[in-house]
């Protein structure tokens, strides 16, 4: 295109519609005596063979019929919505804006993609949805209702609205002082502790799943979605395979990568918050996990010691830096037991009282509890023989989409009662 | 027998575009259910079959909304498939944020998709120097009609398909590869 201008092109273009007499004819009318325009014309012509295969309709690409489902145009209708736009695509399926009818509002629509359609995990997202109806809190997007699909109706999940920046990307927008972040996170505490009162576990959070709205509220995504799909242990290690390396794994907590469903409880989310607020207090996050191997990830998170925040920002040693340390310790007994005794010790913070994060715990210690020494156990032996079972079987989905959670779904079970964690 | 007014109006492909749209969507659940094995669909294949469904027996009586039809289908799949293609894109080149489309990663491997971006970009800027051309190649193209489908479906000759066809095709393969010309007169 570079060497060919645009007059060239309409005059090629042109003489499509006239037989060879006339084509003579038109080129030396609109040429006139522009030699170089009637080269590029006459070269155009000469190269007027194009191989076969060229925009041959029977070599348009196939695609997965997913596809149908992934762009909504605006307009679609889906049951009693109107589709108004995408929103974006995650882990789980497209999320669309969309207008309801009865009551007339506007809603977020999350379109689930085939692969997390199975039979099972439709029947989760029912009765998980049933509960999450219930959560009912300023800092919780609400979710409205579950629609398992039909033939003309793919499954999808009707949800509050939130539009907004996630969490971090709010904080840095708006230079907030530590303070102001840490008043901030107490906030999203509450939320998390209004839900947990009700049995319900986020297991995923992370600052993609806490947006500020417009009046500064931090308001939580996706509750409960990692639950009822057990996707945090499975659709999270495959990503890292391309080099996708960020978000969900850096904040889970040891007992999430070390696949041990019965000790997940909401001191999982505890420790997801303390990783939040490393990272919206210092800018990063506590393990560099970038383009690292999944099972050395893994090692890490369990084994190794995060630098502590007074050491990257000197500014934050003292109450903050211990606060997110138990938060973040990789034994769940020596972390906050509930997500509103973290809120108590922010407040406490930020408004100048004493924390309940002692001197005996941390004093005697400078560097963190979590700094134990840790033995490699069993456990571990596991978490590492099940990150490299799913990068083999996430290599076999690259090939085969479709059947792998069932297979990754096979491989945990068998890792499970191998490791005897059943 | 109206010519194909794709910017809107009513009767438009435009406007056709959301009914096409869930007709596509809907033979693919369809096909999906009976055949479990199925893991892709070949577009031009599925256009004509959703037409079959659309247009019921007496097809002849309806050919004035065949050419929207079809024209809706070719914009509708021609969306889909660079959708997909551009995701592609995205997610090899690093992503942005945290969250990834999975499926996307999986189906996207496609070499031939990546193409389809490239392709894309070309007919947008065909679309503007030459319209009628432009929505050929996306009804022979993307909606897989032969070049009497496609005079019928626009109203015009079929010659005039043929040579309009030719040229474009040489307007797009110089577009998209310049360096390609030389090559190509390589035996």
């Amino acid at each position: 295109m570079k060497a060919t201008t645009s007059a060239a092109d309409s005059i090629f273009l042109a003489l499509a519609d006239l037989d060879a007499d006339g084509r003579a004819a038109l080129l030396a009318e609109r040429c006139g005596d522009d030699s170089q325009l009637r080269a590029e014309v006459e070269a155009m012509l000469d190269a007027f063979d194009v191989p076969e295969a060229f925009l041959d309709p029977a070599r348009v690409p196939s695609f997965d019929p997913d596809a149908l489902d992934g762009p909504l145009q605006a307009g679609a209708r889906l049951g009693e919505f109107l589709v108004l736009h995408a929103i974006g695509s995650g882990g789980m399926g497209v999320v669309y804006a969309a207008q309801q009818d009865r009551p007339r509002r506007t809603v977020a629509i999350k379109v689930l993609h085939r692969g997390a359609r199975r039979r099972d995990v439709m029947k989760r997202f029912e009765l998980e949805a049933e509960v999450l109806g219930r959560l009912q809190h300023p800092g919780i997007a609400q979710v409205f209702a579950f629609h398992a699909g039909d033939r003309s109706t793919p499954a999808h999940l009707v949800m509050e609205l939130v539009v907004g920046p996630p969490i971090t990307e709010y904080a840095d927008a708006h230079d907030l002082p530590y303070m102001a972040r840490a008043a901030l996170a107490a906030k999203v505490c509450d939320a998390i502790q209004h839900a947990h009162e009700r049995g319900i576990v986020h297991r995923d959070l992370k600052p993609a799943n806490v947006l500020i709205a417009a009046d500064g509220q931090p308001k939580l995504l996706d509750f409960g979605i990692a639950r009822a799909t057990g996707a945090d242990l499975q659709l999270s290690t495959i990503q890292t395979l391309h080099g996708q390396l960020v978000g969900t794994l850096a904040y889970m907590s040891p007992e999430q990568l070390r696949a041990a469903p019965d000790e997940i409880d909401a001191r999982c989310d505890v420790y997801a918050l303390g990783v939040l607020m490393y990272r919206l207090l210092c800018g990063r996050l506590p393990f560099d996990l970038t383009g690292v191997p999944v099972a050395e990830a893994i090692r890490r998170v369990l084994e190794d010691a995060p630098t502590p925040l007074g050491l990257v920002d000197a500014d934050l040693r003292g109450p903050l830096e211990q606060i997110v340390g138990r938060a973040m310790a990789r034994d769940r007994a020596r972390r906050y037991q509930s997500a509103a005794d973290l809120a108590a010790d922010l407040r406490a913070f930020v408004q100048g009282g004493s924390l309940s994060v002692g001197a005996g715990d941390f004093q005697a210690h400078p560097r963190w509890s979590m700094h134990r020494r840790w033995r490699p156990g069993p456990a571990t032996a596991a978490a590492l023989a099940l990150a490299a079972l799913f990068a083999a079987l996430a290599f076999v989905e690259y090939r085969r989409a479709n059947d792998a959670a069932t297979q990754l779904d096979r491989a945990t079970h068998a890792l499970r009662e191998l490791s005897g964690q059943r | 027998m109206a010519p194909d007014t794709p910017d809107g109006g009513p009767g438009s492909s435009r406007e056709l575009l959301p009914e096409v749209y869930d007709e596509l969507r809907k033979l693919a659940r369809a096909r999906l259910a009976r055949e479990r094995h199925e893991q892709t669909l070949q577009p031009t294949a599925l256009v004509h079959e959703a037409y079959l469904r659309v247009a019921g027996p007496d097809q002849r009586a309806r050919w004035d909304r065949r050419g929207h039809f079809f024209a809706a289908a070719a914009l509708a799949m021609r969306r889909i498939l660079v959708e997909r293609a551009r995701h592609y894109q995205r997610m090899k080149h690093g992503g942005g944020g945290q969250r990834v489309d999975l499926d996307s990663a999986i189906a996207g491997a496609d070499p031939a998709l990546t193409d389809l971006v490239a392709i894309d970009e070309a007919l947008t800027r065909l679309e503007q120097t030459d319209p009628r051309k432009a929505r050929i190649v996306a009804l022979r193209y993307f909606a897989g009609l032969s070049v009497e489908e496609t005079a019928a479906a626009l109203d015009i000759s079929p010659a005039t398909v043929k040579n309009e066809w030719k040229f474009a095709r040489a307007w797009l393969y110089r577009a998209l590869d310049p360096a390609g010309r030389e090559a190509s007169d390589q035996p």
